[in-house]
């Protein structure tokens, strides 16, 4: 029987007795979270749960088996010599096959949530010692007399055998587990079956005489004794704890698994050994029909028993167990029936020809004491050394095996807080990473503290603004019982700590995690009245520290005198540090956010001022032009030539000063609006351009040409004026030909090049740069007006496009200019 | 088409614009009566004929400037434009700014028309004749009942 369970079965069977954060109620799915996946189910206890027909079925055994041994001791009893030994040996056989068989099926029907194999020379061994203890059994009891005293003596050997045979058997189990046994309950269960053997001894002793098969008091104390045997061996399965490991406990070299069919076998098997121990006699062809024909329907059912087992075991070796299994069963089950449907006439015509057939004729015999003793000698040495096995083989191996038990439970506990911690830390940094609230992440922090340390008061203190000053309590809080914890609250809150005062204090000063275990014994603890009263004894408290100042100190208690725990402290320390990295990075978004916020007024500002230089720059330009003007218009002929040339230069100022703002405004504009990217086709900018700049474009008869552009992604009025600009610096800075321009484009890697390309003056290449530059001017006003602001409009306006704008010339050659705009 | 005397109302606060406004009106070819108030609310209260304004006449044009004190030129407009008497006298926005936004904004309050007023004399000069050739000569407004009858 080996039952394949899947985990989702099995996990409710498991619990845990060393850990109380490894509980497990079957809501968690335990490949995760604990990360337990590599291990299995490594480190859980395993709850074993019964077949209860099978534990029923070895109760039948165990009284088949008791009412064979008390047939038996009369028969022993009866004979002498040769015949007496072979009664002795082939019962004695019987009745420990019986035995085991019944333990056998008790194992069986202990089901763990993990597969189990035998490893069967090991299962033979616990076979013998069983066949043994009943040949001890049946020798005393056959002896002429039975004083207590050799009662006792042959109770112990035959409990000693039982007990043998039943520690040998479990540690035939095969698992990914390990067996270790309950002291009191183990000796309990060898107590059990001391006295179980000595009360089976003395009923046998009394009944042994008796000629009947079929006997009421026989048959009460078969019950009685049946009943009891089975109850050692489920103490000794109650001594027997199974810790999973992952490993396999052994060698599986011999490791066979038992199946159903197994089982039914060895019932069989055992009941057919233990019937005929019943109605066997000694020489078969001198038996009448009818026990011919009993004995022939016996060895039938033993025949179909033993190739049960043996076809089982052979499918198993062939891996089909499972269908092949169905199959034999259902043969099995068909013999079974044939022979049993046939029986009850057989047995009524056995009945009526032989009367006597439930009847036994015995004679009391003489023994031979010697040869009587020679087979106790033999029998106790093969015990003795069978015991020997038990206490020099299997009792060092148990030992070593409950201390691999404890050292894997210190391991895996271990392991456990290493990973509950890790988890912790993981939690903490996860959270503060998606989160923005400094505090949300303090109470985060709290709880889950509180929660994995089991500890259940945790409290945040803040460090002033000020360096070196007070520590102040603050309002974050985890309590598990608030109630009970009112008064620490009350008087945390009212307490201020400074520099190395109390467990906040000392955490502000040495700037790392302090451990109080007993704060009752704590000098330095400002608090300590109050938590004696309310019951807290120990604390701990880490210090959150951000650019190497302390922001924080997060502070915890238990309601128990904790020993300090270097581990915990230093996943705190990291905690900590990560907290405190939280707050830096919480702050420098905050300042991040404020100067967005200082630049976003400012550039509001300039807007505002660009707005107002729009408006309240030009009017008292307005009226200082205007009105000259009006003079010079209302006074002509008024004023001398002179003071008509003072009029022009005034107005002259005046007007290119609004030039100037008019230029300044426009560029200001580039970088205070947002752009409005649309595509727009190149071509048409430029030629709109052209349409702004026909004035100019007629009076200086210049020729543009307009090649083919392409659609870019662009703010258009921006891209307008910008070959606004170029052609316009074209026809400004033209020499004495007629002006020529020839715009086009051309694509590259992810760009294109627009050129605009001209046959003036031409610029010198230590220009090239400077030209780019607000108010840098290569030549006087006389000879080209403008503000020098053009150019560097230009520029702002490709970089805001993401491309850039450079000049290619040569004085007198003329002057090509590009830019470029990434492609759509 | 105008015989008889032309009401213009300038609303304009600096008073040295608003002179060189009514001196280029002077000079200007349409016989015209220009007023100037110097903001916003004056420019409401001269429409409604509301004290110290009850004998004022209703403008044939209003010239109105956007930055005024008390109350601004856009909500003149707003308020001339949402009052259904006085929602069809042509405003005419004559102002320093060339701001893109206050031009839209203008047109959106339904101005009909938003001039910027230009340094240059020469250039103001031509600009108030082409509002005179345009505004007073060539648009047919409908007919100003009150100083229509007043005739």
């Amino acid at each position: 029987m080996t039952p394949d369970v899947p985990h989702a079965v099995v996990a409710p069977l498991i619990r845990n007795v060393q850990s109380p954060h490894l509980i497990y109620d079957g809501r968690q799915d335990l490949s995760r979270g604990w990360g337990l996946m590599d291990r299995g189910l490594a480190g859980l206890v395993l709850v074993g749960s019964y077949d209860y027909f099978l534990v029923g079925l070895s109760v039948g055994i165990a009284i088949l088996a008791a009412y064979a041994a008390l047939d038996l001791a009369r028969r022993v009893t009866s004979t002498q010599g040769l015949a007496r030994l072979m009664w002795l040996t082939g019962g004695a056989t019987a009745m420990g096959f019986g035995i085991w068989s019944m333990h056998y099926v008790g194992m069986l029907a202990f089901r763990l949530p993990i597969p189990v194999q035998y490893d069967w020379p090991t299962v033979l061994v616990s076979l013998i010692a069983a066949i043994l203890a009943s040949a001890i059994a049946l020798f005393v009891v056959s002896r002429r007399a039975m004083g207590f005293g050799g009662a006792l003596l042959g109770s112990v050997l035959m409990g000693s055998g039982i007990a043998a045979m039943h520690y040998v058997g479990m540690e035939a189990m095969r698992m990914q587990a390990m067996c270790s046994y309950s002291p009191g309950l183990l000796t309990l269960s060898v107590v059990l079956a001391v006295v179980i053997s000595l009360v089976a001894l003395l009923l046998t002793f009394r009944f042994r005489r008796n000629a009947t098969a079929w006997d009421w008091m026989k048959t009460v104390s078969a019950v009685a004794m049946g009943l009891a045997i089975p109850i050692m061996h489920y103490t000794g399965m109650a001594a027997a704890t199974f810790v999973a490991t992952g490993v396999r406990n052994g060698e599986l070299t011999h490791a066979v698994s038992v199946s159903s069919l197994s089982v039914a076998g060895i019932a069989i098997v055992t009941f057919v050994v233990l019937g005929a121990v019943l109605l066997a006699s000694l020489r078969f062809e001198k038996l009448p029909t009818a026990r011919q024909l009993a004995h022939r329907y016996f060895v039938s059912l033993a025949a179909i028993g033993l190739l049960a087992i043996i076809g089982s075991l052979l499918i198993q070796r062939q891996g089909q167990q499972v269908q092949a299994d169905a199959r034999a069963i259902k043969l099995s089950a068909a013999a079974i029936a044939i022979l049993s449907t046939s029986w009850p006439s057989e047995i009524a015509g056995i009945l009526e020809r032989e009367p006597n057939f439930l009847r036994y004729q015995r004679q009391v015999v003489e023994r031979d004491e010697r040869k009587d003793r020679l087979y106790l000698m033999l029998l106790l040495a093969i015990l003795g050394g069978l015991l020997m096995q038990g206490l020099i083989v299997l009792r060092p191996a148990l030992m070593g095996i409950q201390r691999g038990i404890r050292r894997l439970q210190r391991t895996e506990q271990a392991l456990h807080r290493k990973a509950t911690f890790v988890e912790l830390l993981q939690l903490v940094t996860s959270t503060a990473n998606e989160s923005t609230s400094i505090e949300a992440v303090l109470q985060f922090t709290l709880d889950r503290i509180c929660e994995r340390t089991g500890w259940p008061v945790g409290h945040v203190y803040l460090a002033a603004s000020t360096e070196g000053g007070d520590l102040i309590p603050g309002k974050l809080w985890h309590l598990q019982d608030a109630a009970r914890f009112q008064a620490f609250r009350a008087i945390t809150a009212s307490t201020r700590m400074p520099l190395g005062a109390g467990l906040p204090g000392r955490v502000a000063r040495d700037l790392r995690p302090v451990w109080i275990s007993d704060i009752d014994l704590d000098q330095n603890f400002p608090r300590r009245k109050i938590a004696r009263d309310v019951g807290v004894k120990s604390a701990f408290a880490f210090p959150v520290l951000a650019q190497g100042r302390l922001v924080a100190v997060l502070e915890f208690f238990s309601s128990t005198i904790e020993e300090p725990d270097n581990e915990l402290l230093a996943v705190m320390a990291n905690i900590g540090v990560q907290l405190g990295l939280f707050i830096e990075r919480t702050r420098a978004q905050a300042n991040l956010a404020q100067q967005a916020e200082q630049l976003a007024r400012s550039n509001a500002e300039l807007e505002q001022f660009a707005y107002v230089a729009s408006h309240d720059l030009q009017e008292p330009l307005r009226m200082v032009a205007s009105y000259t003007q009006l003079l010079a218009r209302r006074y002509r002929g008024k004023l001398d030539d002179d003071a008509m040339e003072f009029i022009g230069f005034a107005v002259d100022g005046a007007t290119r000063m609004q030039t100037l703002i008019l230029d300044l405004l426009s560029y200001s504009r580039l970088t205070s609006k947002p752009r409005s990217m649309q595509v727009v086709e190149a071509g048409l900018a430029a030629h709109r351009a052209c349409e702004n700049l026909r004035t100019s474009i007629e009076e200086s008869g210049a020729d543009i040409r307009i090649g083919s552009l392409p659609s870019v992604l662009a703010d258009s009025t921006q891209l307008t004026q910008l070959f606004q600009n170029l052609i316009g610096n074209a026809l400004k800075y033209r020499d004495t030909r007629r002006p020529e321009v020839q715009i086009e484009a051309t694509p590259t890697d992810g760009t294109w090049i627009f050129s605009v390309q001209d046959n003036g003056i031409g610029i010198d290449p230590r220009y090239f740069e400077r030209i780019f530059q607000m108010f840098q001017r290569l030549h006087t006003r006389a000879e080209y007006p403008g503000t020098g602001i053009g150019l560097a409009i230009c520029r702002k306006i490709a970089e805001r496009h993401g491309g850039r704008i450079w000049v290619e010339s040569q004085p007198g050659r003329g002057s090509t200019f590009w830019f470029t705009i990434p492609r759509t | 088409m105008f015989s008889r005397i032309i009401e213009i109302l300038l609303v304009e606060d600096n008073p040295g614009d608003a002179r060189l406004t009514q001196e280029v009106f002077k000079e200007g070819r349409v016989l015209n009566n220009l007023v100037v108030v110097k903001d916003g609310v004056e420019a409401l209260a001269y429409l409604r004929r509301e004290p110290p304004y009850v004998t004022s006449r209703t403008p044939d044009l209003i010239l109105l400037d956007l930055n005024l004190p008390r109350k601004s030129g856009r909500e003149v407009l707003m308020e001339i434009k949402q009052d259904q008497r006085l929602m069809s006298i042509p405003v005419v926005v004559l102002t320093t700014s060339s701001d893109e936004q206050d031009i839209a904004r203008a047109y959106s309050e339904h101005a009909n028309c938003y001039l910027t007023k230009p340094v240059d004399l020469e250039q103001f000069l031509h600009l108030v004749r082409s509002i005179e050739d345009f505004w007073l000569t060539l648009v047919r407004l409908p007919a100003n009942e009150e100083s229509g009858s007043a005739r």
